[in-house]
């Protein structure tokens, strides 16, 4: 009986998990992508980069049964007639703290029906420390609009004793300053005293 | 009550204030949702006689409201204008990373989501705060609404013990499980920090869900309908979204009539439930499929005198925007946007479940999936809980009858909120967030204590209650090291461990 419970319940949890697991890939997805439509002035892009160091952008180009000019580019559904291409980056990025920019292209794309874009990469460069900015720039030539602006960051993370250095820095950048690091440590601090507090009364309690 | 349950409750509370704090100065400013448009608002309100209103935002409510309170454009030279609030407002963005950490955002979407069409209630109350501080930074205003809200939800959690009390007399413990999941709730210590218009409606729904199990032990009396409807037109001022009490406390009362004539639950429960299914999908199906009836509804809107077609407007529903505005695109891609398709579907629930436990930010941070696995199975026994339960209490070996018909209010809340969520959702096509449910998290917290207790029958009710703490801790930890810095500071403390 117990063991029959144990699978129900495995299969229960499977089941509510494997949409959240799905969507987390998609949201990761939805963050490298602008939607806009060009009927209002924007174009509809999307990027998307190899992280944590770039090697390649990938660029889905599409359109659906919508009059001209209007295209959809979508990355997280890949639909039929999409035109999919890999190119890769230069292989010499940047390493991490050098202020240093680059640019290239991309050959242009074409969707299925003939429409050609164009992407480009403007800046290549990390101007806060350990991050890597990407800013782009979508053109459709065959309209003759250029538009845009992408930028995917890739963080470089600081790890160990650095990132508490890191962390100290950029909490002290804030209008709370010092102060505000010093908040912050005594809110965790004040947390922790709590929750040992709250479990000491809790066992003490008659129940 | 007695001395150690007291100093529970009040280590519950200063835990609920800290936590908020905590989270309230962690996360940067402005990485709240929506949190540029309250803000704009109550700053509004605040400033309103030195405030020159040079933006075209006249049909808003905001603006409305300006002009009740007696506004005045100042004289050429004085004060300040509605634009040159925005210029500092993105100032302050740029200065606090936003773009930084949202790159992919368009800055000129920055004032789309325009919340100068909300009700007043909360930047009313809002803006006097700010007006009492005098004037100061965009930074100083933005921390002191913050902490506005972190003691609105520490009210909120004060509200949750007096109901668990109410639930569960004699069980001291149990009833302030309740209290103490919303209060290590990740999600919800995250938002407690936020400028938001939320806050107000969890105070008043939680209330009234409070009067809900008080008046399942006694008979209902005129005051406490009073009371409802007073909490009620509150919500209303403050959030059209609590626009869902009205039919909750309608079924509640309508339940209970019928639970009195001796209808079967089963009976009671398939014709209400079954109606309300029909009506809402035929509605959605006749909206996008049926040909014609779009544009007539539309058309019908359109046509009505202004005032009415702003209250439909301001109905939170956009339907007039969907109907009238972008017809031929929604008949295009009806496919696309038709609710209830299974990719819809799919992502609905789990955005909306991973909003829920913990997605920080701007839904963008979300909790490591092993996380979220441990949270379903969680969430999955805590749904056979319930209707062990259930099944236990009509073999007269479970609740009491009161208990009973108070946890079926819980559930009609929680119901309507979602529904009326849902709802919504489909008309203007989006995904819906865990916090829109948070008006009715105390009720769902209830629901899920007393599910879990039935799955773990052996503990007593120190033992549950010391484990669900812990164990909601170490996930807010976890989100914390592994999600909240990370994502926020770009800093990994794994390493540093």
């Amino acid at each position: 009986m117990r063991l029959a419970a144990g699978i129900v319940l495995a299969a229960l949890g499977l089941v509510l998990v494997l949409p959240v697991a799905t969507v987390r890939v998609e949201q990761q997805a939805d963050r490298r992508q602008m939607i806009a439509n060009l009927g209002r002035g924007r174009v509809w892009e999307v990027i998307e980069v190899q992280a944590p160091w770039l090697t390649g952008l990938d660029l889905a180009v599409t359109s659906r049964n919508r009059p001209a000019p209007s295209a959809q580019v979508r990355v997280s559904e890949w639909p039929g007639g999409v035109e999919r291409m890999r190119q890769l980056l230069p292989r010499r990025l940047p390493p991490p703290g050098a202020h240093e920019y680059t640019s290239f292209r991309f050959p242009a794309l074409r969707d299925s029906e003939g429409r050609a874009y164009e992407v480009s990469i403007e800046r290549l460069g990390p101007p806060p420390e350990g991050e890597l900015v990407v800013w782009g720039r979508v053109s459709q030539a065959a309209i003759g609009r250029t538009d845009s602006a992408f930028a995917y960051r890739a963080w470089h993370r600081a790890t160990g004793w650095n990132a508490l250095a890191r962390l100290g820095d950029r909490i002290a950048a804030t209008p709370l300053g010092v102060a505000g690091v010093a908040g912050a440590a005594v809110l965790v601090l004040a947390y922790g005293a709590g929750l040992v507090r709250f479990l000491g009364l809790l066992r003490a309690s008659p129940g | 009550m007695s001395a150690s349950g007291r100093g529970l409750i009040v280590a519950l509370l200063g835990l609920q204030l800290v936590r908020g704090l905590l989270y309230a100065f962690l996360i940067p400013l402005w990485q709240h949702p929506d949190e540029i448009g309250h803000f704009e608002y109550a700053r509004l309100i605040a400033d309103h006689r030195r405030t020159h209103l040079d933006l075209p935002l006249d049909g808003t409510v905001a603006y409305r409201v300006l002009v009740k309170l007696g506004h005045e454009d100042p004289p050429a030279g004085g004060g300040t204008s509605h634009a040159e609030l925005r210029r500092a407002i993105i100032a302050s963005l740029e200065h606090h990373r936003f773009w930084e950490i949202r790159p992919h955002l368009n800055p000129s979407d920055t004032f789309a989501n325009n919340e100068l069409r909300q009700p007043p209630l909360a930047y009313l109350g809002g803006g006097a705060i700010l007006r009492a501080l005098g004037p100061g930074s965009i930074e100083r205003d933005l921390y002191a609404l913050r902490i506005v809200d972190v003691l609105l939800s520490v009210v909120v959690v004060a509200l949750a013990c007096g109901l668990g009390r109410a639930l569960f007399p004699g069980r001291p413990l149990l009833a302030l499980a309740p209290a103490a999941f919303v209060t290590f709730l990740p999600q919800y210590s995250a938002l407690a920090g936020s400028v938001t218009n939320d806050k107000p409606v969890e105070v008043v729904a939680t209330g009234i869900a409070w009067l809900l199990v008080r008046t399942a032990r006694r008979p209902s009396r005129l005051r406490d309908a009073m009371l409802a409807a007073g909490l009620v037109v509150v919500g209303l001022l403050t959030k059209l979204t609590a626009l869902f009490l009205v039919p909750a406390l309608l079924t509640v009362w309508d339940w209970r009539r019928a639970r009195r004539a001796g209808a079967r639950w089963w009976w009671y429960g398939a014709t209400r439930l079954g109606v309300a299914v029909v009506l809402l999908w035929a509605f959605a199906w006749a909206r996008l499929w049926l040909p014609g009836s779009a544009r007539a509804v539309g058309t019908a809107i359109g046509g009505l005198p202004a005032g009415v077609e702003r209250l439909v407007h301001g109905l939170g529903l956009g339907l007039h925007e969907l109907l009238a505005g972008s017809l031929s695109e929604q008949v295009l891609y009806r496919v696309d946007y038709f609710p209830p398709t299974p990719t819809f579907l799919r992502r609905y629930f789990a955005v909306l479940f991973s909003g829920f436990w913990g997605n920080f930010g701007h839904m963008e941070a979300p909790l490591p999936i092993l996380l979220y696995a441990a949270l379903a199975l969680a969430s999955g026994a805590a749904l056979v809980g319930l209707g062990r339960c259930a099944l236990a209490t009509r073999r007269g070996r479970g609740l009491a009858g009161w208990q009973a018909d108070a946890l079926v209010a819980m559930c009609l809340l929680a119901g309507w909120s979602f529904a009326v969520t849902f709802v919504r959702d489909g008309l203007v096509q989006s995904y819906s967030q865990g916090r829109h449910l948070f008006p009715v998290l105390v009720p769902m917290a209830v629901l899920f204590v007393v599910g879990l207790r039935w799955i773990v029958p052996r503990l007593d009710d120190r033992q549950f209650v010391t484990a669900m703490v812990l164990a909601l801790a170490l996930v807010d930890v976890l989100g914390l090291v592994l999600t909240v810095l990370p994502h926020f500071y770009g800093v990994s403390l794994l390493g540093a461990l």
